[in-house]
């Protein structure tokens, strides 16, 4: 299993950061790359679009994955292509505003920014906005509900020219059209020589006379240099477990849902599953609301189901009712911090508070959320909250009890817990080390406000272009 | 002698002191409860009689564990949820047995702590699985809304398991009127991709 000849590079991980630093590197240096995926390599063929055995197969911890006390479900992909392979395709460039906020952590995108790379990546992913014919009726009433109240919102951008609209985004598409890392990126960087090792957790690190030495459980391998690009969790789990402090400075994009039932079938899940966005609330792109966004959201029927917090009757209910809903998620930008620490058996113990002004966001989201749905014709309005059910009119956000474990709330967008600024130097470069970087979104210092993909691919070929220049 | 330090006898009672205290109570509660059981011959719990529950196969979950969640399954989606136990054709045991073992070890432990803490934590000898329907039902609403964080999770594993459960079996897609993938493979034969309807833009959006 082991290779006897050092590799010039071994980049962890293969999915947003990850297989774009292995691509641009793979262009100069060959099979002297070496890319590492704990996860399997799945092809378009081996996605059958079930839940069942899709989820064990394509996220951490079978969509299981959690704060330690519950109250966050942390959702990640696992295997090539990382969470790419089951986001939603949206695109979003970087938000300007990153520029001002990163820069207290030394953080230059001024002198030093993105664009050109933005623009790579957006070429390469075919990035186009979604066409009104795709957008469903799920969306459309978001849209419908929004233009009614004259609040901002527009049609999306995604990665999936040509979608067949079947709406198993979260579950891999099996038409091989959704341009995710494996489909562009990973195929780009084997075909200028570079070498995949699926199924290959790192153990840990060891710095070796100047070099590292990557431990796994069936061998060692030498590089050069290393690329951390393992998604927030396993990034920060790494460099804890090869004796780098790190873990601090976690953000999760807080999300919440509600539900608006309506008397004709709307079948969110079916077609492009989020395709409207409303930038109202946001506080990016010069919009100057509270900061979160709300997109219009379709899932299938156990991502569903897991959401209302209600039981018995109530619940079956609510489940009888799916395909009369259309949903709304809030993308909150948190002001709470969190950590990844090492627990029991070395396992990443995922922490991240519920504080305040992140609470009263996520209950404003109840309220604004319950206000689109009903301006847009719905009947009433499903909160996914323990005491609340169903709406008929707009609830007052003060009246929620906010503390954790009582509502559903996720996250599809963890940041932070080796960040520039703290862990790593203002491009990268992890603090005292020798030649080792992290380029995913473990580093960055605060949450964008937005779907992070592009951001992330971007920063990832600005600090390949680093490596390859000898920084 | 360290003269700044409190006297023994008001030593301030630390979270340390508080959790070790409510786990050994638990300990003894759920000890004396069991010898109780034994005393007084109060059965011990067994999954409900009237579902065709699967047993067999089970890593994770012992026969306690899984006449606790049997149990649970039989509220919590209720009666389309019994009828479909009932039937055989939703079988949750497997399912929560599986999610148990997506986690860590520790969580696992925590898990099964947190069960058996639950089917448990009534008055007198009869857990929760020799309740009567109501004392289920009302025990079930306590863990969902208590104020305590152990609770709450219970209740949240147990909702999130057996929900996602039965949205994935075939009584629950008939539930939901959900047509399933759209891809063929052979054994399904899918349906086409695309909005189930063309519908009209009534008015416009942006």
């Amino acid at each position: 299993m082991s290779r006897s000849r050092p590799l010039r590079v071994a980049v962890i991980g293969s999915g947003a950061g990850g297989a774009p630093a292995a691509a641009r590197l793979a262009r100069a240096w060959g099979e002297g790359v070496g890319i590492f995926e704990a996860g399997q390599h799945n092809r378009p063929n081996d996605f059958n679009q079930v839940e069942r055995d899709m989820l064990p197969r394509l996220y951490a911890q079978a969509g299981a994955q959690a704060t330690e006390d519950g109250s966050i479900a942390v959702l990640q992909g696992v295997g090539v292509g990382g969470s790419t392979v089951i986001n939603d395709a949206l695109c979003f460039a970087p938000p300007p505003e990153l520029a001002e906020r990163w820069r207290p952590w030394g953080v230059d995108l001024e002198t030093d920014p993105l664009d050109a790379y933005v623009a790579e990546v957006e070429a390469r992913l075919h990035v186009t906005e979604i066409p009104r014919s795709q957008i469903n009726r799920a969306n459309y009433l978001v849209g419908l509900g929004a233009s009614r109240l004259g609040w901002a919102g527009e049609r999306l951008r995604q990665n999936s020219p040509g979608c067949l609209q079947c709406g198993f985004r979260h579950l891999g598409c099996a038409y091989g059209v959704k341009q995710s890392m494996d489909q562009t990126f990973i195929p780009d960087a084997l075909e200028s020589g570079a070498q995949l090792w699926s199924k290959t957790p790192i153990e840990y690190l060891e710095s070796v006379g100047g070099s590292w030495r990557l431990h796994t459980r069936a061998g060692a391998f030498d590089a050069e240099h290393v690329v951390l690009a393992a998604g927030v969790v396993q990034t920060p789990r790494l460099l804890l477990r090869s004796g780098i402090d790190a873990g601090g400075n976690v953000q999760f994009h807080l999300q919440n849902t509600v539900w608006g039932e309506f008397d004709e079938p709307v079948d969110a899940f079916n077609g492009v599953p989020m395709s409207y966005g409303v930038l109202e609330f946001a506080d990016v792109y010069g919009h100057r609301g509270p900061g979160y966004l709300i997109e219009g959201v379709g899932v299938q029927p156990a991502a569903f189901s897991v959401q209302p917090q209600a039981e018995g009757a109530a619940l079956a209910e609510i489940l009888a009712r799916y395909r009369h809903l259309a949903g709304a998620l809030s993308l909150v930008r948190p002001v709470g911090r969190g950590r990844i620490r090492l627990g029991p058996d070395k396992r990443a113990k995922i922490e991240h508070p519920l504080v305040e002004a992140d609470a009263r966001r996520l209950a404003d989201f109840y309220a604004h959320g319950a206000e689109l749905m009903l301006a847009a014709g719905a009947r009433r309005v499903l909160l996914t909250h323990r005491d609340s059910g169903w709406v008929s009119k707009v609830p007052d956000p003060g009246g929620f009890d906010m503390r954790p474990g009582r509502f559903y709330l996720y996250t599809a967008h963890p940041f932070g817990g080796a960040v520039r600024g703290d862990v790593l130097d203002g491009v990268g470069r992890v603090r005292g080390q020798h030649k080792l970087w992290v380029l995913d979104a473990s580093g960055f210092p605060e949450a964008p406000g937005v779907n992070p993909q592009i951001t992330i691919a971007a920063l990832a070929l600005q600090g390949a272009e680093r490596i390859l220049a000898g920084g | 002698m360290n003269e700044t330090a409190p006297p023994q006898s008001h030593r301030r009672l630390r979270r340390r002191d508080l959790v070790l205290g409510s786990g050994l109570l638990a300990a003894a509660l759920v000890a004396g409860k069991l010898v109780g059981r034994g005393v007084v011959g109060v059965p011990f719990p067994e999954a409900p009689t009237d579902s065709a529950f699967r047993l067999d196969g089970l890593r994770h979950l012992d026969a306690v564990h899984a006449a606790t969640v049997a149990h649970a399954a039989r509220h919590m989606l209720g009666t389309p949820g019994r009828a479909a136990l009932r039937d055989g054709h939703w079988q949750p045991l497997p399912d929560i047995d599986a999610l148990i073992g997506v986690l860590a070890p520790d969580q696992q432990r925590s898990l099964r702590i947190g069960l058996r803490l639950f089917e448990e934590s009534t008055w007198g000898p009869r857990g929760f699985s020799a309740l009567g329907e109501s004392g289920q039902a009302r025990q079930l609403a306590v863990w969902q809304r208590s104020r305590l964080g152990l609770r709450r999770s219970v209740w949240g594993f147990l909702y999130a398991g057996l929900a996602s459960s039965f949205a994935q079996s075939p009584a629950g897609w008939a539930h939901m009127g959900y047509e399933g993938p759209n891809r063929s493979d052979g054994n399904w034969p899918g349906r086409p991709p695309g909005q189930s309807a063309a519908f009209v833009w009534a008015e416009a959006v942006p």
